[in-house]
């Protein structure tokens, strides 16, 4: 204890997102030459999740239905995220033949959830934006909606 | 003719008066001329000679203006007759110039004469009748002078003042009297002239009380003079409406004019008396000058008759006290003496009804068994409810007497709440009462209560008198009691031995004897043989009584009528050695064939006479005793009538103070040996050591009697050969000393010696003897009660100073509050009324039945003190308790019969007296008294402090109340700060909280500590402790504001330092708010960061690593000052960091700051491995050690657990607490030091699981989650619990949590119970960082 100590300490951050402590998500769509990008950072719970779904149907109102999900700077997401996620991906693909859904993340610990629950496997995942958008290009000349 | 008008001539009289006048001013000169011309031609002196008379006469009666017409008329009349020739008319009238001229001038000066006479007269004749009216005022005041002489009653008096001043100066009078400690004037005296009015002016006076600082009434007492007043002055028509008793006497009467005269007397205002007509009347300087006269000479009376009732009253007292005394003294028993003491009370005082009750204690109802009322004037009906009707207690004026145990006073019974007997007091004009109890130690035996027709003041100094009355009552009666109990035993014995001694005679017809029992042969010295066949009336009748004897049986034998037979006669007797002596006889006949034969059963009366004689004497001793209450005159007395009645020469011996003997009387039977015997004893004393009688009987307190008395006596009490020589002289041969003892002490000595008369006393002489004695003794000490209640009374005035100096010291020291300081007081003053060396209160613990000695002052007893406390039984100050009433004990020395005596006399203390302290009939304890000397305390005195004692137990008792209610609001302020006080303390990750609050006293004192600890958001926890300065229920209110605020605040996240600046600024605002001290932080529990802020509150003191220390202070106290900013400091707490915040009543247990934190330092590290809960306890143990602490104690601890310890979070399960349980589980995580990605792992897993509880657990019901994380050598176990009901098996989520959780976590089991469902997980580990002790 050092004690008597007028000005903080400034704890060593162990962790990048440690500061993130407050229970918050924040996610903001934006369009990025035609393609609709979702960011999302904080954590995504059952608490936030809501949030999530709330800025996809947005989107799906505006008839985006190319999207990507930047999680990048995500630091948690559970089962509730997942369900919203992959739910997002069949819809946007039944309304639109050519509707699809990318995430983009590179934390191991992410890509440990996407591994374990085998979504991995249906989403089109990127580990970077920019290899996500030359992807998407591709997306948007496709035949769309009817 | 106005002058004439104002004197009260009427106007037509005046002109009558005036034409009669100069009618004849006219005729009396034309009858005259007439008369003179029928003699002569030319008028000349005659006619002058009633001319002028005539003139003269005119303007006397008429005044100036008839005169001189009647001059002027007759002169020309004259000329015209005489001068001028018949026939002339008034135009041709020649004029005589110069004798009309001259005649005229005469006429005019005669008439101004006359004039001037008239006018003289008219004065003459004002003066007379103002003469008049002095001579009435004069006789007023005359009457009333001897009205005043007559009348001591002052109200009587004023009435009469006021019908005399009706009698010269107007209609109606009042007269009000100033009175001392009131605003208003009293009405005294009234009259009216019209007796219909009496009660109208009466009510209108009587419903408008006067206020003495009514401007026109100042005026009025202030100005010396009689002031008029007219209802047209514009001043009186504007007071009317305003002043109500103006307005009362304007609507009820018809008010033309008033008069209103100060009554002054020896420069003292005393008040007014106004008089006032129904007739326009205006008052001159006569009126005023009279008026001023009366009220001079009613000042006067007034005074006087103040000062003679005050007079009479002192007087009627001591009367009332002599004639009560008397009574009691005189009578032989109670009932005997109530008549004369309710007489004396009710004559002395010239009340109208008294009565007594008795108590009848099996009923527990008053009986009223006595009254009285003067010959003058009855009172039936209020008699007879009186008598037919017993009170129960408290009910009535004498059920309350009887409740309270003291005298009371009832201005008026007709309009008292508690007087069943209202409505026959009322109907039979009976209004002013009082009562007092007669009473024996605090034990109620009857109540007397006596009443007054008038509605009177209560009267402090008779109240007083009548309570000093009572208990003599009660004295006496206890005293009956005793001497009833002695004469029935007596009596009893006397009748058994009566019977036995019987003699039976029995004779026949002739008279011959032929039955002489055992008892007749021992009374009457014949052998039943010698008198058998003899002739009774020969054998035992006296000689002068045989032929009567004779006659009548042979009467009976013929007529069968005898006077005597079958009845009980008295008569004389004749022994065979020829004495006579009385006998009682009842002769009956025998039932027989033959003649007839006379049975008589005597008995010797010789004793019964002797005891008859016996009575007298002593009745007429009782007589002389109580003719005097000087003590010294009363044994005179008793000397006086021993001799020789009882003994040759008798001698009062008294015992001084001090223990030696005075003679204070000697009667010798030959009054000149009365020198020779004094002389011979005032040089030889009773020598102390020597076996004189007199001393004997003084150390013994026993009567002894010598029935001839050996030479060898003369021996051993004589100094030497000529005081031998000088007592064998006297020639005692038998003496008898008996000591006068009276309450309880032996006064004096009487010596009755027999010398001349050869008498030699016997039993019966002894019990004659102590008879006598005991009856002197209760006259001596009646005598000296008598002198000392004289005493007393004069003594009593300077008593009331005392008394009140004391009552000023209760209500002082009531204030406080603290009772040793009121002993200290009591103490002080007690030693004015009755010296002590020691004083000591001892109070009764009824519950253990256990003495407590709260106060002493005095020397320590040499064992311990505390050993006068202890159980009741066997003390002295039990038996107090259990009579309740006072012991006194002469000296310790004599007797050790109870505890305290070997103590106290251990302690020098040889006498002492225990007076109970009772309230509300309860005794509570007592009040002792302890002095060097023996005998010092006596019963009297005890008596005397009685008082006092009372009133201590009524301060102790309404300390003890006081207390009680002190107590109940700290119960209530408790139960407050209890319920401020967070009841259950927050449980935080990574940290632990204890806090303990302790008021300085458990029972009484309450303080405004506290301590708080909270939840806020992301898990941190806020921490405060404060003390507000001040107790009880407003502090914990405060408090509790300052509480919340800080809550408030803190939940809104507002930092500490800005939390206490806002408290300040609220304090500040309210400025009936108590300044307080205060501490504030808030925890991180995850980082340890302490924020804080302290406002004038001790640092809390922190140990880390094995050292404590002290964190940083801040700024002043809130509400202190509006606009204070207080700095916010900063402190890391490391896991494993105790943090302890206390308030100052810990610090400054010490009394000494230095210490006190010296102590606490140490204490912190002494407890440091207990937990927070046990170690604040071990703490303020352990900083007390033992001392009684004098503050509130607000303890907090605040524990940072190390990184190995447990993690056990509880809340909740609700979506929004899943980031929390998240950030604890990472915390921990961390904490034990295993890598990043692994702490990860562990997040998502246990998140994982939480959510499933959330989402499935309790169905939309609130529930609880725990998370328990624990290591265990190398295994992180993580335990995810609900207690819900119900789980769904299969869900569409569920499949995908739970791959999660077993994805991440090393091994999951699940375990679900009715209980609920537990999920555990584990990790093996591989710590990197920190290495963890194993366990």
């Amino acid at each position: 204890m050092e004690g008597r100590a007028e000005k903080p300490h400034e704890d060593e951050v162990e962790d990048g997102h440690e500061g993130a402590c407050l229970m918050e998500a924040h996610v903001s769509p934006r369009i990025v030459d035609g393609m609709a990008v979702l960011d999302v950072a904080g954590e995504l719970d059952l608490y936030t999740s809501p949030k999530l779904k709330a800025a996809i149907d947005g989107l799906l109102a505006e008839g985006h239905t190319r999207l990507l999900v930047n999680l990048l700077e995500t630091t948690y997401l559970d089962s509730t995220a997942l369900s919203i996620l992959s739910s997002a991906l069949k819809q946007v693909r039944e309304v639109d033949p050519g509707g699809n859904l990318g995430l983009i993340f590179n934390r191991p610990q992410v890509e440990r959830i996407f591994a374990i629950t085998g979504l991995h496997q249906i989403f089109p995942i990127f580990p970077t934006e920019s290899e996500a958008l030359d992807a998407a290009k591709a997306w948007l000349t496709e035949p769309g909606k009817a | 003719m106005a002058d004439r008008t104002r004197k009260g001539v009427k106007p037509y009289q005046a002109v009558l008066r005036t034409f009669l006048t100069g009618l004849v001013g006219l005729l009396v000169p034309l009858v005259g001329t007439l008369f003179i011309t029928a003699a002569r031609t030319q008028y000349d002196f005659p006619f002058i000679f009633l001319y002028l008379p005539a003139v003269l006469f005119a303007s006397y009666l008429g005044g100036l203006l008839p005169g001189v017409v009647g001059a002027v008329v007759s002169t020309l009349l004259a000329d015209y007759l005489f001068i001028d020739p018949p026939g002339v008319t008034i135009a041709q009238l020649r004029v005589d110039a110069l004798p009309t001229l001259l005649f005229l001038l005469s006429g005019f000066l005669v008439a101004g004469a006359g004039a001037q006479y008239r006018q003289h007269q008219l004065r003459l004749q004002e003066d007379l009748m103002h003469s008049r009216r002095r001579e009435r005022g004069a006789r007023l005041i005359a009457s009333l002078m001897a009205e005043f002489a007559r009348q001591s009653d002052l109200r009587v008096m004023l009435d009469a003042i006021a019908r005399q001043c009706t009698e010269v100066l107007g209609e109606w009078c009042v007269i009000a009297l100033i009175e001392p400690d009131s605003p208003w004037l009293r009405p005294g005296g009234l009259h009216h002239q019209d007796p219909e009015k009496v009660s109208r002016l009466r009510s209108a006076v009587e419903q408008a009380p006067v206020p003495k600082d009514n401007p026109l009434i100042v005026r009025i007492l202030e100005g010396r003079k009689p002031v008029p007043v007219y209802p047209d002055d514009p001043l009186i028509q504007e007071l009317i409406p305003k002043v109500p008793v103006f307005r009362e006497v304007f609507s009820h009467l018809n008010v033309q004019g008033g008069l209103s005269v100060p009554i002054h007397a020896g420069g003292e205002t005393l008040g007014l008396f106004s008089v006032g007509t129904e007739s326009p009347r205006r008052w001159d300087g006569e009126d005023l000058r009279l008026a001023a006269w009366i009220a001079d000479r009613a000042g006067a009376a007034i005074q006087n008759a103040r000062l003679t009732d005050a007079r009479n009253r002192a007087q009627q007292r001591l009367a009332m006290q002599y004639e009560v005394g008397r009574a009691l003294s005189e009578s032989a028993n109670l009932e005997e003496a109530l008549p004369r003491i309710l007489r004396a009370i009710g004559e002395t005082l010239a009340w109208v009804w008294a009565a007594f009750w008795i108590v009848d204690r099996q009923a527990n109802l008053l009986r009223c068994i006595e009254t009285w009322h003067p010959r003058s004037v009855v009172f039936p009906e209020f008699e007879a409810v009186s008598r037919g009707k017993p009170f129960p207690p408290g009910v009535g004026l004498p059920g309350r007497v009887w409740t309270s145990g003291q005298p009371a006073w009832i201005p008026d019974v007709v309009k008292d709440d508690n007087f069943p007997r209202a409505p026959f007091a009322s109907k039979e004009g009976l209004h002013g009462a009082f009562g007092f109890p007669v009473l024996i130690g605090r034990e109620v035996l009857g109540v007397a209560e006596c009443f007054n027709q008038k509605i009177l003041r209560p009267d402090e100094d008779l109240l007083q008198t009548v309570a000093l009355i009572g208990n003599q009552i009660g004295q006496f009666i206890e005293r009956k009691r005793a001497e009833e109990g002695v004469r029935e035993s007596e009596a009893f014995k006397g009748a058994i031995l009566e019977t036995a001694l019987d003699c039976i005679i029995s004779i026949d017809h002739e008279g011959k004897v032929v039955e002489f029992n055992a008892a007749a042969e021992r009374t009457f010295g014949y052998s039943r043989a010698d008198a058998v066949g003899r002739e009774m009336a020969e054998l035992i009748i006296p000689p002068s009584l045989r032929e009567r004897h004779r006659r009548g049986l042979a009467h009976y034998l013929a007529t069968g009528e005898g006077p005597i037979i079958g009845k009980r006669v008295e008569m004389s007797a004749l022994r065979a050695d020829g004495t006579e002596f009385p006998v009682e006889v009842a002769i009956t006949r025998i039932p027989s064939d033959g003649p007839p034969i006379f049975a008589g059963h005597l008995r010797d009366v010789t004793e019964r006479k002797h005891a008859e004689e016996t009575r007298r004497f002593l009745a007429e001793a009782t007589r002389e005793l109580a003719a005097s209450l000087d003590y010294k005159t009363t044994l005179e007395n008793l000397a006086r009538l021993a001799v020789p009645r009882l003994a040759d020469w008798c001698v009062v011996d008294m015992v001084e103070e001090d223990g030696s003997l005075r003679q204070v009387a000697i009667a010798h039977r030959d009054p000149a040996k009365v020198d020779m015997a004094r002389e011979l004893r005032q040089r030889y004393p009773p020598e102390p050591g020597t076996p004189h009688p007199v001393l004997k009987a003084v150390r013994t307190g026993q009567a002894e009697v010598v029935s001839d008395i050996p030479d060898s006596m003369f021996v051993a009490v004589a100094r030497d050969a000529k005081h031998r020589e000088a007592i064998r002289q006297a020639s005692p041969r038998s003496y008898m000393v008996v000591p006068l003892n009276a309450s309880g002490r032996t006064l004096g000595v009487i010596t009755f010696a027999t010398a001349e008369s050869d008498r030699r006393y016997g039993p019966a002489d002894l019990a004659l003897a102590e008879e006598l004695a005991r009856r002197a003794a209760l006259a001596v000490d009646n005598a000296r009660l008598y002198a000392a209640e004289r005493d007393a009374h004069a003594q009593a005035e300077r008593d009331a100073r005392r008394v009140s100096a004391i009552n000023r010291i209760i209500a002082i020291a009531s204030s406080s509050l603290n009772l040793g300081e009121v002993f200290d007081e009591f103490a002080e003053a007690l030693q004015l009324l009755l010296p002590y060396a020691r004083v000591t209160v001892s109070l009764h613990d009824p519950e253990r039945d256990w003495l407590t000695m709260p106060y002493f002052k005095g020397p320590e007893l040499t064992a311990p003190a505390a050993r006068l406390e202890g159980p009741k039984a066997g003390t002295a100050r039990g038996r107090v308790l259990d009579s309740g009433r006072a012991y006194v004990r002469r000296d310790t020395l004599e007797t050790q019969e109870f505890s305290e005596d070997h103590m106290l006399a251990s302690a020098g203390i040889r006498s002492y007296a225990i007076v109970p302290m009772s309230v509300g009939g309860r005794v509570i304890g007592t009040l002792n008294f302890g002095h060097h000397k023996p005998g010092f305390y006596t019963e009297e005195h005890a008596r005397l402090v009685q008082p006092i004692a009372d009133q201590l137990a009524l301060t102790i008792s309404r300390f003890q109340l006081f207390d009680q209610v002190r107590r109940r609001a700290g119960e209530l302020s408790e139960t407050l700060q209890r319920a401020l006080l967070p009841a259950d303390l927050p449980k935080a990750p990574f940290t632990a909280i204890g806090a303990l609050y302790r008021p300085a006293d458990p029972e009484a004192k309450i303080g405004g500590d506290w301590y708080d600890a909270i939840l806020l958001p992301e898990d941190r926890v806020l921490v405060s402790i404060g003390d507000v300065a001040g107790q009880g229920t407003a502090a914990a209110a405060a408090m509790g504001q300052v509480r919340n605020i800080a809550r408030a605040y803190a939940l809104e996240g507002r930092p500490p330092a800005q939390i206490l600046a806002t408290i300040n600024r609220f304090l500040s605002m309210h400025r009936e708010t108590p300044q307080l001290s205060m501490w504030i932080a808030t925890l991180d529990p995850f980082s340890g960061d302490l924020v804080y802020s302290s406002a004038g509150h001790p640092p809390p003191s922190v140990l880390a690593d094995g050292q404590a220390d002290f964190l940083s202070t801040g700024g002043p106290p809130l509400g202190t000052m509006p606009s204070t900013e207080y700095a916010e400091a900063r402190a890391k707490l490391t896991p494993g960091t105790r943090l302890v915040a206390y308030t100052d009543g810990l610090s400054e247990a010490t009394r000494d700051v230095v210490e006190g934190e010296r102590r606490l330092l140490e204490a912190v590290l002494f407890t440091r491995d207990d937990p927070p809960s046990r170690a604040v306890e071990g703490l303020v143990e352990r900083v007390l050690d033992g001392t009684r602490p004098h503050d509130d104690i607000a303890v907090l601890i605040l524990d940072t657990l190390p990184v190995d310890a447990p993690l056990f979070f509880s809340l909740p399960a609700s979506p929004e607490n899943l980031h929390r349980i998240r950030r604890a589980v990472r915390a921990l995580a961390q904490r034990v030091g295993i890598s990043r990605d692994r702490v990860e792992d562990v997040v998502m897993a246990v998140g994982e699981a939480a959510l499933n509880v959330v989402e499935h657990a309790y169905g939309g019901r609130p529930g609880n989650l725990t998370v328990h994380g624990e290591i265990h050598g190398n295994l992180l176990t993580i335990t995810v619990r609900d207690f819900g009901r119900w789980r769904p098996q299969v869900d569409r989520g569920r499949g995908r949590g739970t791959r999660i959780v077993e994805g991440f976590a090393d091994s999951v089991r699940t375990h679900t119970g009715p209980a609920g469902t537990l999920v555990e997980l584990t990790w093996g580990l591989n710590r990197a960082t920190l290495a963890v002790p194993q366990s």
